[in-house]
């Protein structure tokens, strides 16, 4: 490579000077030496000589010194190619021209290194997601200070975009969370509400056999008063022969009487005859008149006799009637007795049966206001999550329903005034339900507190506000546990038996 | 090119675009100022080399922000804070400073780069009054119990505007206001 070869060929500016000075005084030295030999020593020779020495003296220190100067530059140059940038060019006094590019060297590295510091720095931080060390551009001019104003816009956008990053990180983590629960919680309340359709199946199928029973008893009890009233028929049936039959009764004893006055008349007539047939002996006309006598008696005799036997038919007339009304009236209360039964019975089982429908209302009613009282739980959740998504300027609603405590909001009254208090209180799912309530409030509002504090710049508060919500999620569920077990042991109280009188009103 | 203007109390505020740039080695004494250095605090570059950097420290600057900067570059961090200096003549100047450690090709801190640049009028004020309160607390006591007492007092201030001390000190230099 010429340019190379010719380039070293030429000594370097400390050899120059060192060679030049040495040949100056040479030949001051020689001129010296040859004047003198000449024309003797001369006073203004010597002088002459001395001052220019000591002036050529001075030239090379200050030569030097430059030399010197320009080799701490080129060093200073090197390192920096090298990338250290913190060398300086100090004590250049009294080097004019090279003073000042050593000057304005210095200030090109002061100016150099700052923009690399501060560009380092800023990046270093960001690398560890600090975004809030801006890249000081003060007093680096032209491109430097450009270049910087650039690179904090690029940090700015970084920021914006690992907020945005960070923010969709919570979002997701929360929604996450979210739905995991809200599909429980809804599938809780599916159940609930299969529940209540079928106790209310079940209650709609007894209530139609009730009121079938209900028509059914309605035709028996037709049926039962049209019999009533044939008995009643009947029976004054049976008062009417029985007057009758009195009547009768009345006529023969008043028959027999004559019958008997009759025999004892006959009997006095036939002992009359008896003596006058004595008397006489004779057979005389006296006898003839008792033996016409005598037959007239029993001709009227005959007619009675008749008589009676008439009455006699018509009073076994009469008691053949009777028998037969009272056979009649004894199957009407035979079958009136067994409808009785029957009516009875079904009396019976529509109490029954009304029993285990008040019962299943019951049931469902409880199963229906726990329900409520854990979908406004449910409501309260969601609210946090919706709080949490937007914060509480864009949703300030939410949150002022966020800030109620757990004894204000509608499980808190239902628990501490109303119903839950009454027909609960006495169950332990009921004081287990207190403390897992009271955590979902405060979790939700510690997770909304952090929430206002800058989690978009920290994966620590993400975390956290992500774990208040597990918390606030894991005491929800315990509140719902509770509040199923305490529908269950409400259903096995009402289905209790039932001689036992029951616990809650 | 606008120079430093003096006030009448005697003042020198820094043109905005100024740098003031000097070196230490390790042990705090100056290996480099620049010329801006030179001319703001009246010395030449004989009197300044070699000599301690606290040959230019004001009295009326607390002795805790000292220690802090010491034991954040002995970390190997940045340090940022508000200065007044004291020039040769008696006069000030204040400037927001940013010292970091240099550091050579293989690693090694070889000393400490220091870039003072303006600082902002508002935020001067809001400094001196903190730092007049922590020097009444630091020559109350006396010793290194009253230096404890006045870096508690930084870090109540700190506290109070919910802020870690570089944080607020960059606040203050980029918006003038916490």
């Amino acid at each position: 490579m010429p340019y190379k070869s010719v380039s070293r060929s030429i000594p370097f500016l400390r050899t120059q000077y060192v060679t030049g000075t040495v040949i100056c005084y040479a030949i001051i030295g020689m001129t010296f030496v040859y004047s003198t030999l000449r024309y003797g020593l001369d006073i203004w020779h010597v002088v002459g000589g001395v001052l220019v020495a000591v002036l050529m003296g001075l030239q090379i220190f200050q030569s030097l010194r430059l030399v010197e100067t320009l080799k701490r530059i080129e060093y200073a140059l090197k390192m920096s190619s090298r990338g250290e940038l913190h060398h300086r060019i100090s004590s250049t006094k009294g080097l004019g021209e090279l003073g000042q590019v050593a000057w304005a060297l210095n200030d090109l590295l002061d100016r150099v290194e700052s923009y690399f510091k501060e560009v380092d720095t800023c990046f270093r931080l960001v690398a560890k997601g600090n975004f809030d060390r801006h890249p000081l551009g003060a007093g680096l001019p032209g491109r430097m200070g450009d270049s910087l104003e650039a690179i904090d816009s690029s940090v700015m956008a970084m920021k914006d975009n690992v907020k945005l990053i960070n923010r969709n990180e919570l979002a997701s983590s929360l929604h996450r969370l979210n739905t995991e629960n809200l599909i429980r919680n809804l599938k809780q309340t599916q159940n609930d509400l299969i529940r209540i359709d079928e106790d209310a199946r079940e209650f709609g199928t007894q209530a139609r056999s009730n009121a079938e029973a209900a028509q059914k008893n309605l035709r028996d009890v037709e049926t039962i008063r049209t019999a009533i009233d044939d008995i009643t028929g009947t029976v004054q049936e049976v008062a009417d022969v029985v007057g009758i039959l009195s009547r009768d009764s009345d006529q023969i004893v008043g028959s027999l009487l004559t019958i008997k006055e009759i025999a004892d008349q006959t009997g006095l007539l036939a002992l009359n005859a008896s003596i006058e047939a004595a008397r006489a002996g004779e057979t005389g006309k006296g006898f003839a008149v008792v033996a016409d006598e005598v037959k007239a008696l029993s001709r009227r005799t005959k007619v009675t006799a008749e008589s009676v036997d008439q009455i006699m038919a018509s009073f076994s007339q009469r008691v053949e009637n009777v028998s037969q009304i009272a056979e009649h009236s004894n199957e009407v209360t035979q079958g009136m007795s067994a409808m009785v039964e029957d009516f009875e019975n079904q009396f019976n089982s529509l109490a029954e049966s009304s029993e285990r429908s008040v019962q299943q209302v019951d049931t469902a009613s409880a199963v229906i206001y726990n329900s409520l009282v854990k979908l406004d739980h449910v409501i309260y959740k969601q609210n946090g999550y919706v709080a949490l998504d937007g914060g509480c300027d864009e949703h300030h609603e939410k949150c002022a329903a966020i800030a109620v405590d757990h004894t204000q909001c509608r499980m808190g009254r239902w628990y501490y005034e109303g119903m839950g208090h009454q027909q609960f209180g006495h169950m332990s799912a009921y004081r287990q339900l207190e403390q897992p309530h009271a955590a979902v409030h405060t979790s939700v509002q510690e997770a909304l507190r952090l929430s206002e504090q800058d989690w978009e710049g920290s994966q620590e508060l993400r975390e956290q506000i992500v774990a208040q919500m597990q918390l606030a999620e894991s005491a929800s569920e315990e509140v719902m546990l509770r509040i199923n077990q305490l529908t269950e042991e409400r259903t096995l109280e009402s289905k209790g038996p039932s001689p036992l009188p029951r616990r809650v009103a | 090119m606008s120079r430093s203007i003096s006030s009448q109390h005697g003042e020198i505020v820094l043109a905005d675009n100024e740098l003031i740039v000097s070196k230490t080695c390790l042990k705090g004494k100056i290996t480099y100022a620049n010329r801006r250095f030179m001319s703001i605090a009246g010395f030449s570059e004989q009197q300044l080399l070699h000599q301690p950097h606290n040959l230019i420290r004001h009295p009326d600057m607390p002795k805790a922000v000292y220690r802090l900067m010491w034991k954040t570059l002995q970390s190997d961090q940045e340090f940022f804070g508000f200065v007044k200096n004291l020039c040769s003549d008696g006069r000030y100047y204040w400037v927001f400073a940013n010292v970091t450690p240099d550091i050579d090709e293989r690693g090694h801190t070889r000393g400490y780069y220091s870039v003072r640049r303006k600082a902002p009028e508002s935020a001067i004020r809001l400094i001196a009054e903190l730092y007049q309160q922590m020097v009444a607390i630091e020559a109350a006591g006396g010793g290194r119990l009253a230096i404890d007492q006045s870096v508690a007092h930084l870090q109540s201030w700190l506290n109070q505007n919910r802020l870690d001390y570089f944080p607020a000190m960059l606040r203050l230099y980029r918006h003038g206001q916490l």
